[in-house]
């Protein structure tokens, strides 16, 4: 867990996973599956306030090319999900905070 | 800073000094602050926020004021709390004047996040001392930081602080002492800059990693054994059958272990009022004393075991880190009534007792979250109404198996309990379809984090337990002296007239007043003796079978007699629908004046504690006057 910030992206045609489509909402990556973080994107959900969760998001260290997993979800595989970035801090995030998460998953040697 | 200042201004250098106690959630901050003011905070409020503001002068220093400032992960606020520290930091909040200087607390387990909040908070232009807390944890995690690199590299002095022990302590006090020599020498802060505008998390955040990469020589790495915990403390299945089992080891010992000193303090009451009996001379102002002051006391001070038990596993869980977790676990089945999981701890301790449970809804965050949990304790059932229960039950309930397996008065008292649950679930549920009518958005969102594990801090535990003891004990205590003395007027006065043949509480104001609502309490059954007893149970739920016992004129040696004597009295006196509303009506009764003493004190607020009681005397009266026209119409009344 000593990697925080990745210099580049990582491929976007990884052939190690079948996966034609390796972009995810946060809420549809699997548990305990690497990934890193690609955008925070806007959640209408949210209305007037969205703008306010994003920056939120950004303080608490949810960037751009961090390394993020979600280490537990609820029963059934339902959202609030246990979430680490890469420092180590963890946070638990509700569906729609985790929709406005976009991640790429990437395998860790 | 090369500003000529005008000589006025040198001279109010030798003015008070405030210092401002800044820091993310979870940092330790309050343990820093004790040791910073020896654990004196004086409690205050903001002006026209309900959040409390907290401060002390620092030790050694009577003219150093600190204030401890509401927990914040940046200055782009997010919450009331939040906004306060921006607002005070800035300069704006009404009635506060702009801190001298900074005393910020980093988390060493967090030291990248630390360093982007203290990066935001340089930017406001005032001087800061950095306090490393959990050194220690770090250290033992495998951190190996610099902090004079840190020091050097942010241009603020750091010193590494373990709250718990002495001498990173007096370090931190050395430290503070040089820094109010720096504040007190030079002129009067000058405002540059406002702080929010220029500073962006992204930059901050790669000013940080730069900084961290020179002073940071081994990264922390989180132990095996921390992972482990968090796959079970975590996993929807196994979390909760722990979760479970910690709550089944709260209760036992709210309710079992507090039950010896509960005793003993009623014992001692009890004693004390032997002994002042024996001692003044018989009349009004033994009286006064031995009934009303010491009964009222004793009312209150009987409830600090389970206070104080009750906090102590909670202050252990939260300064363990646990209690977010237990957060997680639930919040999704809580967010099904418009709670979170934060909800959860304050609610199941309502179980026990709701004034211990209204006080433990400040771990809440969401200040709208917060007031909806307050306004539906009410409905759980508190321990103080098994007496109650208990008697009712035992009066009309035959005690007979149904079905083979289940005995009739227990299932009975099961249901009580559930049409509590229920009732307060559907209460909040309503008050969320209320809300989000007014608007279609989603709430701000929780975002909470789930800190690292670290061992409790019995200093700190001990400190914070005191707190709210004695918080409980002045402010509750005060309200609920003062309304018992009342009681006891109501009660005693007039006395009964020579050769009165009833009991001397019917020809008191209590039983004037009984007999004067008996017309609005008929129409749910209850009798004219229910209604006064009614009102000496307004002290606490389960003096209305002490009351009722003196209304029915039993002759009562202690509890268990008393009960015995009633039951037959009231099995043969109420009617099955009189007795079912009575239980009803006991479901929702706001009337314990320490819950609302409580709930005045939490919610700050007259208006909200009105609104309250109001709907909680309403849905009693309703769901009684149910109770009594369907028990009624099938058993007769």
């Amino acid at each position: 867990m000593s990697v925080t910030l990745l210099p580049y992206y990582p491929s976007t045609s990884d052939s190690k996973t079948n996966n034609p489509l390796p972009l995810y909402s946060l809420l549809n990556l699997g548990k305990r599956q690497p990934a890193i973080i690609e955008a925070i994107i806007a959640n209408e959900r949210f209305g007037a306030i969205d703008g306010t969760i994003s920056q939120r998001l950004k303080d608490l260290g949810f960037l751009p090319n961090t390394i993020i997993q979600i280490v537990a979800k609820g029963l059934f595989g339902r959202p609030p999900y246990a979430v680490q970035l890469g420092t180590g801090a963890q946070f638990s995030l509700r569906a729609d905070e985790l929709l406005k998460i976009r991640c790429r998953a990437i395998t860790i040697e | 800073m090369s500003y000529s200042i005008p000589s006025t201004q040198i001279a109010a250098a030798t003015n008070p000094i405030t210092l401002a106690l800044v820091g993310a959630p979870n940092c330790g901050k309050t343990a820093i602050f004790n040791v910073l003011t020896g654990s004196k905070a004086k409690v205050a409020n903001y002006s026209g926020v309900t959040v409390d503001k907290r401060s002390a002068a620092l030790l050694g220093h009577s003219a150093v004021n600190i204030i401890d400032l509401p927990g914040t992960y940046s200055l782009k606020t997010t919450s009331i709390d939040e906004e306060v520290t921006r607002k005070v930091l800035c300069g704006q909040m009404t009635g506060e004047r702009i801190p001298d200087g900074i005393i910020f607390v980093a988390d060493a387990t967090n030291l990248r996040m630390s360093l982007r909040i203290l990066l935001e908070l340089k930017s406001l232009g005032l001087p800061i001392i950095v306090a490393l807390n959990l050194s220690d944890v770090a250290a033992s995690r495998g951190l190996l930081v610099d902090e004079s690199i840190l020091s050097a590299e942010l241009g603020v002095p750091f010193v590494k602080t373990i709250a718990i022990k002495r001498q990173g302590c007096e370090q931190l006090l050395t430290l503070a002492d040089e820094f109010i020599a720096y504040i007190a020498d030079k002129p009067q802060a000058v405002r540059l800059r406002d702080g929010d505008a220029n500073s962006d998390s992204q930059s901050n955040y790669q000013k940080a990693d730069d900084i961290l990469s020179r002073a940071v020589l081994r990264p922390q790495t989180l132990p095996k054994w921390h992972e482990r915990i968090d796959h079970l403390a975590l996993h929807p299945v196994i979390g909760i059958v722990i979760l479970l089992m910690i709550l089944f080891v709260i209760f036992q010992a709210v309710y079992a272990w507090a039950a010896p000193l509960m005793d003993g303090i009623e014992w001692l009451v009890a004693s004390l009022g032997t002994l002042l009996l024996e001692w003044l001379p018989d009349g009004m102002l033994q009286s006064l004393i031995v009934d009303g002051v010491i009964a009222g006391v004793g009312s209150v001070v009987v409830f600090v075991p389970q206070i104080a038990l009750l906090f102590l596993f909670l202050l252990i869980l939260e300064d363990s880190g646990y209690l977010p977790r237990a957060a997680f676990l639930l919040d999704n089945s809580l967010a099904k009534v418009g709670l979170s999981g934060r909800s959860f701890i304050p609610l199941l301790s309502g179980f026990a007792c709701t004034v211990p449970a209204v006080m433990s809804t400040r771990t809440i965050p969401n200040h709208k979250e917060r007031l909806v949990a307050i306004a539906v304790l009410p409905l759980l059932t508190c321990s103080a109404r098994l007496p109650i229960y208990a008697l009712i039950i035992a009066a009309i309930i035959p005690n007979q198996t149904v079905l083979g397996l289940f005995n009739l008065q227990g299932m009975t008292l099961f249901i009580l309990y559930l049409a509590g649950i229920f009732s307060a679930a559907f209460v909040s549920w309503l008050l969320k379809r209320f809300h989000s009518a007014e608007s279609k958005v989603a709430a701000f969102p929780l975002l909470m984090e789930l800190p690292t594990y670290r061992l409790p801090n019995i200093k700190h535990i001990a400190s914070e337990l005191w707190d709210k003891v004695s918080a409980f004990l002045i402010s509750a205590g005060t309200v609920i002296f003062a309304l018992t003395v009342i009681l006891w007027v109501l009660v005693t006065f007039p006395a009964a007239p020579v050769g009165a043949t009833g009991p001397a509480i019917d020809y008191s104001f209590a039983g004037m007043l009984g007999h004067l609502i008996e017309p609005i309490f008929a129409p749910i059954g209850f009798t004219w003796q229910m209604c006064i007893a009614l009102i000496p149970g307004l002290a606490a739920r389960e003096v209305v079978v002490a009351a009722l016992g003196t209304v029915y004129a039993v002759a009562s040696v202690g509890d268990e007699a008393m009960n015995q004597t009633l039951i037959p009295i009231i099995h043969s006196e109420w009617g099955l629908a009189t007795a079912f509303s009575f239980l009803a009506f006991y479901i929702y009764a706001p009337m314990c004046l320490a819950t609302l003493a409580v709930i005045r004190r939490e919610t700050k607020s007259l208006k909200q504690t009105l609104a309250i009681a109001g709907y909680l005397l309403v849905l009693a009266y309703v769901v009684a006057w149910i109770v009594y026209r369907i028990t009624g119409q099938i058993f007769g009344f």
